[in-house]
């Protein structure tokens, strides 16, 4: 990885003590009654009973309940809580359409991977494991993931921020979209379950389909924060021009005009409300990111929608 | 490599054309804002939607379309138009044989006035009707005879048939406008005759229209025109013509409009100083400003061409005169007619002032033939009568006494040996010779008169004709005489003068007869009379002898140029030579006593007779229309409308050139419609 590919803005002083100071809000979040941390709950061998099962051939007869054996004569297996580290992943699209944002200020990937950033610090903090994974479609299929570019394997500790800041400073924009493909291919490597932080702009032209479906058949909690840039809901020219699809290069001539421009938000609206409606589907929450707005009060948007600490 | 035909080469120019306005609509093509979007698609899916709701839409885009199909077609209509026509692809078939007939008339020398800056003329109509005919020989199929006549008052065959297109063209240049007008007839007469029995018969007549039709066209030849001229034309015109705009009587003249002419000459000696003479110079203004000029008189003893005439040393007299607009007469009094041929130009002084039409600028005058007369004086000795004689100084006198006069013997061979002009018969009782004019003085009756002599007192003489050239500007007022005769009058006679008699009564005295030759009888007494005494008497004989002579004439008639004419010859025998201006000399066409033909050359025209006696006449103005007031020169052909084979264009813009002008308003519309779009 070449070093002048590297993003310096996310090693910005600036960056990371606004990021610290979002992780020490967090935390009083955390212990001002509301839960601190995020545990997956798993049955297996802990200490905490957690239900009875019936038993079947193959269980460890020591599991047994023998107490109630001896009251129901029935034979039930005892089953504990087992407790596990949280594993976060960030799935961020790097695909060429994140690349466009307000003029002098920053892109959609640039505001992602702050948002991706700030998170995984908190997560880093909380002794959460966390992955970053970079996504788009590239020449071929199986670059739907950039594996060269993200730590598949999570990390844990605090001390690992650096290496989280490594992997999303070598994000560049680059490729399509492709979400469905992209999360399937992420599902092959069978990662641990946890919390999946979709950071898109959704510009797929297959759509969003049923990927994060995908995610919670897989035991998956999505979480999507969908970037977009208001700005381009207000024509600045009219007239005859000429549409460049920043991702594919198609030309498409037209002839703008404010009535066209509405048809146009209007349309946006739908494709948005499409996002939502199909996170809701999945009990996910999902937030829209205006790329004007600071990460900062991004973050602080997505603590108080309790989906991130909650 | 053979070289293209005409026709491949209009296909290759409308090619080259065709893509040259392609590769300009690409270039000028309108560029559209290149805006960037993230995401395509969502683009796709609002235009669907709003091509869907508004229908409109699509009616805008059929209307864009049509027009550019509408566009395509009006051009494709244009561009074919004059090549597909049917009825031209057939007349292309026809293998013509055309005779170009170019006018080289006088009027075809006018240098029409283009950009109306003083000083500033454009090319002669000729060299407008000889580049066009360029142009249109250019463009002439291969396979097409062309012949040039040279047309004005007499057709020539500059160049004949079957000749390589670069010796027309070499005879072409070599024409020149002539003096005379155009005789349309005899140049369509001859273009009928090398036209019989050629295929495709076909008659072009490059002309400004200044011409005269006096018989209709052959009408198995096509006759078409180009005109350069501002007359209508004759037949078909084959190309926009080249119209001047007429200065009409009364118009404003625009500024530099100038042309100055001598329409006439006259030139009269002082009947009492044959030596000096009176000379009156008629000046036509074409403008409507009156122009300072300056008549330059030339004279010269032999000169026969303007060019003779126009030489430094002949120069004779400047005279500085106003010519206002219209006509005007000018008179050089105290004119030495040392001379007899004379030439007249006028110029204007300032330099800046343009003349239109340069032909018309020299008129040129001639004196009567001073040559002295052999007369046959039969008489006594008359001191009265042979100082009158003498005054006259044109009078060789052979007397003889009446005794000796024997009439018969004067026969014609007699008078050609002794070169005897006229008798003069002072009291002789003998008639005169058989057809030789004379002059008879009779005071006692002849032995064979019936009438009776009234010897009158105090009578009075009075003039009864007073145009004859005889007593013409002479008075016999208070003359007085003692007897007179009354003459009997004969057939035919004319009463010149006459003596009162009282009573209303008047016999006359001077009888002058025409026919079958000239004869004047006088009924005075010479020595009996002052009139001897006066001023009148050598004037009236020396009249008389010019009358007699046939020489009376002192305004020496012109000929027109380009017309037949005939010259009334004196009686003289034998083979007649004539002298054309600039031309070596040829034998005389003569036809009873009248010499015969025609010329288109400016100048003085000379017959010589046996004995080296000339007879002249000078050439008359060329008459003509007046210089018109044209715009700057426009190309006579498009570069298809010249093809030969094809049917000449109607008068005014060519139909395709329709076509276009509703293509590019069609063009300009759905620019608006695109600017209108782009401006919302």
């Amino acid at each position: 990885m070449a070093k002048e590919q590297l993003r310096h803005d996310l090693f910005d002083p600036a960056f990371l003590g606004r990021v610290e100071q979002l992780a020490l809000l967090a935390r009083r979040m955390a212990t001002s009654g509301a839960q601190a941390h995020r545990r997956a709950k798993k049955v297996g061998s802990g200490v905490e009973f957690a239900e009875h099962r019936d038993y079947s051939l193959g269980d460890d007869p020591a599991q047994i309940d023998w107490a109630l054996f001896a009251r129901s004569d029935q034979l039930q297996i005892r089953e504990f809580e087992e407790e596990e580290d949280l594993s976060v992943y960030f799935l961020v699209d790097h695909s060429q359409s994140m690349a466009v944002g307000p003029e002098g200020m920053a892109s959609l990937l640039d505001r992602a991977l702050q948002v991706a950033a700030a998170l995984s610090y908190i997560s880093l903090s909380n002794l959460d494991r966390v992955a970053v994974v970079p996504f788009a479609q590239g020449s071929g299929a199986r670059a739907a993931l950039n594996l060269e570019a993200a730590p598949m394997r999570p990390v844990r500790g605090r001390g690992q921020f650096l290496r989280v800041l490594m992997a999303l400073s070598a994000v560049q924009p680059a490729g399509k979209t492709a979400i469905h493909a992209a999360i399937g291919e992420f599902l092959r490597y069978q990662p641990r379950p946890g919390l999946a932080v979709v950071l898109s702009d959704f510009y797929d032209p297959e759509g969003l389909g049923d990927a994060l479906k995908q995610l919670a058949y897989r035991g998956f909690e999505p979480m999507v924060l969908h970037l977009c840039d208001q700005q381009l809901l207000e024509a600045s020219v009219y007239g005859d021009v000429a549409l460049v699809d920043s991702e594919t290069g198609e030309l498409r001539e037209l002839t703008l005009t404010p009535a066209l421009m509405k048809l146009y938000q209007k349309a946006f609206g739908e494709f948005s409300a499409g996002i939502e409606k199909a996170a809701r589907e999945v009990g996910a929450r999902c937030l829209r990111v205006d790329v004007s707005v600071p990460f900062d009060e991004v973050v602080l948007r997505i603590f108080r929608s309790g989906g991130f600490l909650g | 490599m053979s070289a293209w035909s005409a026709e491949q080469q209009a296909w290759a120019w409308l090619a080259l054309m065709v893509l040259g306005a392609l590769a300009l609509l690409y270039l000028i093509r309108p560029r559209r804002r290149r805006v960037e979007v993230p995401f395509g698609g969502l683009w796709r899916q609002v235009l669907l939607q709003s091509q869907a709701q508004y229908f409109g839409k699509k009616w805008q885009r059929l209307w864009s379309f049509l027009v550019v199909a509408v566009l395509a077609g009006l051009l494709l209509a244009a561009l074919a138009e004059p090549l597909f026509r049917p009825e031209q692809a057939a007349a292309r078939k026809i293998r013509w044989s055309t005779v170009i007939a170019l006018d080289r008339s006088a009027s075809m020398a006018t240098r029409d006035l283009a950009a109306l800056q003083p000083g500033q003329l454009a090319s002669s109509r000729l060299a407008h009707a000889q580049k066009a005919i360029r142009e249109l020989v250019a463009l002439a199929p291969p396979d097409e005879d062309l012949l040039l006549l040279a047309a004005s008052g007499q057709a020539l065959v500059a160049s004949g048939w079957g000749a390589e297109r670069a010796n027309l063209i070499q005879a072409l240049d070599q024409v020149e406008a002539s003096h005379g007008g155009l005789d349309l007839a005899h140049t369509l007469d001859l273009a009928g005759q090398v036209l019989q029995g050629r295929p495709g018969p076909r008659v072009v007549l490059v002309s400004d229209g200044g011409i005269s039709l006096s018989s209709p066209a052959t009408p198995a030849v096509v006759l078409q025109e180009i005109r350069v001229g501002k007359a209508a034309p004759l037949g078909q015109a084959l190309a926009r013509p080249i119209s001047p705009t007429a200065l009409e009587p009364g118009d404003q003249a625009p500024a530099g409009l100038a042309n100055l002419a001598v329409e006439l000459v006259h030139l009269r000696p002082l009947a009492h100083d044959p030596q000096r003479g009176l000379l009156t110079v008629q000046v036509r203004n074409d403008g409507q400003a009156p122009v300072a000029a300056r008549l330059v008189i030339t004279a010269a003893e032999g000169a026969r061409t303007l060019a003779d005439l126009g030489r430094d040393r002949a120069l004779q007299r400047l005279v500085e005169i106003r010519a206002d607009p219209g006509i005007s007469q000018h008179h050089v009094d105290d004119f030495q007619l040392t001379q007899p041929r004379l030439a007249v130009r006028i110029e204007a002084i300032d330099p800046a002032v343009a003349d239109a039409a340069p032909w018309d600028d020299v008129g040129l005058a001639v004196l009567a033939e001073v040559r002295r007369l052999k007369v046959l004086l039969v008489g006594k000795p008359n001191q009265y009568l042979d100082a009158a004689l003498a005054v006259s100084g044109r009078a060789e006198v052979v007397a003889i006494d009446p005794a000796d006069y024997r009439p018969e013997a004067w026969s014609a061979a007699q008078r050609g040996r002794h070169q005897v002009d006229l008798v003069v018969l002072d009291q002789a009782r003998q008639p005169p010779p058989p057809g030789m004019p004379s002059l008879s003085l009779e005071v006692a009756p002849p032995a064979d008169s019936t009438e009776v002599a009234q010897l009158l007192s105090g009578p009075e003489l009075l003039v009864r004709a007073g145009d004859h050239p005889v007593v013409r500007n002479l008075s016999f007022q208070d003359t007085n005489f003692d007897q007179v005769r009354w003459l009997p009058l004969r057939p035919g006679d004319q009463v010149l003068v006459a003596a009162t008699l009282g009573g209303g009564r008047s016999a006359p005295v001077l009888v002058a007869q025409e026919q079958p030759v000239r004869s004047l009888r006088l009924g005075i007494d010479l020595l009996e009379t002052d009139l001897t005494a006066r001023y009148a008497w050598p004037i009236l004989v020396a009249n008389a002898l010019a009358w007699l002579a046939g020489q009376e004439e002192p305004l020496v008639p012109v000929l027109e140029l380009g017309r037949p004419w005939a010259v009334a010859a004196p009686q003289r025998g034998g083979q007649w030579q004539y002298l054309e201006p600039g031309q070596p000399p040829r034998p005389a066409r003569i036809s009873a006593g009248v010499l015969l033909g025609s010329s288109e050359v400016l100048g003085m025209h000379v017959w010589r007779d046996p004995l080296g006696r000339e007879l002249v006449r000078p050439s008359a103005v060329p008459v003509t229309e007046k210089p018109a007031v044209a715009g700057p020169p426009r190309p006579v052909f498009a570069a298809r409308e010249a093809a030969l084979g094809a049917e000449p264009e109607a008068l005014g813009w060519p139909r395709w050139t329709r076509w276009l002008a509703a293509a590019l308003v069609l063009l300009a519309a759905e620019w608006l419609l695109y600017l209108r779009r782009r401006l919302a």
